[in-house]
């Protein structure tokens, strides 16, 4: 069987945009003023547009940083700045590499902060830069469910795909009730 | 008139959000036909329909341009002229069902409200420059003034004395400085 590090990465996709500047005129701000415009998104407009850009990467030679909100390490409300209505917010980075029509996904981290008592508190996606301690565990591409030291093995997706999970409904369907099962 | 830095996804969402009601958007650029331009594309990604950019060759034409295109989403051009845009004139003519941005030099912004004060009145009397996105947060701010004051060797202070006294020199970055400083009203006074 192929093993599942190999079938993970073979989830990984060519963004197409001409640039990372152009992926975020068309594919990232586009979601973000539709979840602003259906009250999804508390920030308001002068906030999107001052923290979520494009800059040369930090960390990779030729590649972009597609950034949105300030890193917030401590989940610190104060320093939030896509906030959403529920008092939590979503922050991220990814790093983008173009190549000729598209844009290589490198490395990203997406969270999604709930309300302060909210159980789990966060859930966040993260892709590690390739021959991270974690590529060399099968676990280069990884979600948090709520909690900073457990990973579980996750699909690499798109940012646009992980701004729209993010900023979406994650309770049960509407004509569902909530359930907790255990304790 | 108040004028007003903005980014260019910002401007475009408001336009967007207005997009129903007509309404028109006036915005200073160093070279308008490129603002124009990147404005355009910005609004369509926003709006997700296409945005036409139509070129002012002729002000008096303003109305014309303005009638035929009412229902669509519009960018229009002043470069030539764009101080003599019978804004006032027209505004009869210029009601619309779509929004219509107007980009023109940013010095044509200076008298706009004495040349059009019923026009200036009716779009909220507010003006926009597009700030890049790399100078609009605090930080990126500060160190953008901070280049501008060694570039010029002035303070702030000092600018504001020498666009008072006419003296500054007739420079794109000077207004950029009068705009981050948020003496957009001097500009008046620099483009003399």
């Amino acid at each position: 069987m192929i093993p599942l590090a190999e079938r993970i990465a073979a989830t990984s996709v060519a963004i197409e945009a001409r640039s990372a500047g152009d992926y975020l005129q068309r594919e990232i701000r586009p979601r973000l003023f539709k979840a602003f415009d259906e009250e999804r998104l508390d920030a308001d407009l002068h906030e999107i547009s001052r923290s979520v850009r494009v800059t040369r990467s930090e960390r990779v030679t030729d590649a972009f940083d597609l950034v949105g909100g300030r890193r917030n390490f401590d989940r610190d409300p104060a320093l939030a700045d896509l906030r959403m209505p529920d008092g939590g917010w979503i922050t991220f980075s990814a790093v983008l590499r173009p190549n000729r029509e598209t844009l290589e996904i490198l490395a990203y981290t997406f969270e999604r902060v709930f309300r302060s008592d909210a159980q789990p508190r966060f859930v966040r996606f993260d892709y590690n830069v390739p021959d991270h301690d974690n590529d060399k565990r099968g676990l280069r591409s990884h979600v948090h469910p709520g909690n900073d030291d457990m990973q579980l093995p996750s699909p690499i997706l798109a940012p646009h795909e992980l701004i729209e999970l993010l900023l979406g409904e994650m309770g049960p369907a509407a004509d569902r009730a909530p359930r907790t099962k255990g304790r | 008139m108040k004028l007003k830095s903005v980014g260019r996804f910002e401007l475009a969402a408001v336009i967007a959000l207005s997009n129903d009601t007509g309404a028109w958007m006036v915005v200073g650029a160093d070279d308008p036909r490129v603002e124009g331009e990147d404005l355009a594309r910005e609004i369509a990604a926003v709006t997700m329909t296409s945005v036409e950019v139509v070129m002012i060759d002729e002000p008096t034409q303003l109305g014309a341009l303005s009638s035929a295109t009412r229902d669509r989403t519009i960018v229009f051009v002043a470069v030539e002229g764009a101080e003599r845009l019978p804004l006032d004139e027209q505004r009869s003519v210029l009601k619309r069902d779509r929004s219509a941005t107007l980009v023109m030099p940013i010095k044509a912004l200076a008298g706009l409200a004495t040349r059009s004060p019923h026009f200036t009145s009716w779009i909220g009397s507010e003006v926009h420059v597009v700030a890049e996105d790399r100078f609009l947060d605090q930080e990126s701010r500060n160190s953008r003034l901070a280049a501008l004051r060694t570039k010029y060797g002035m303070s702030d202070h000092e600018l504001i004395a020498s666009t008072t006294a006419g003296r500054a020199p007739e420079d794109p970055e000077i207004a950029e400085w009068l705009v981050l400083i948020e003496r957009g009203d001097l500009l008046q006074k620099s483009a003399r």
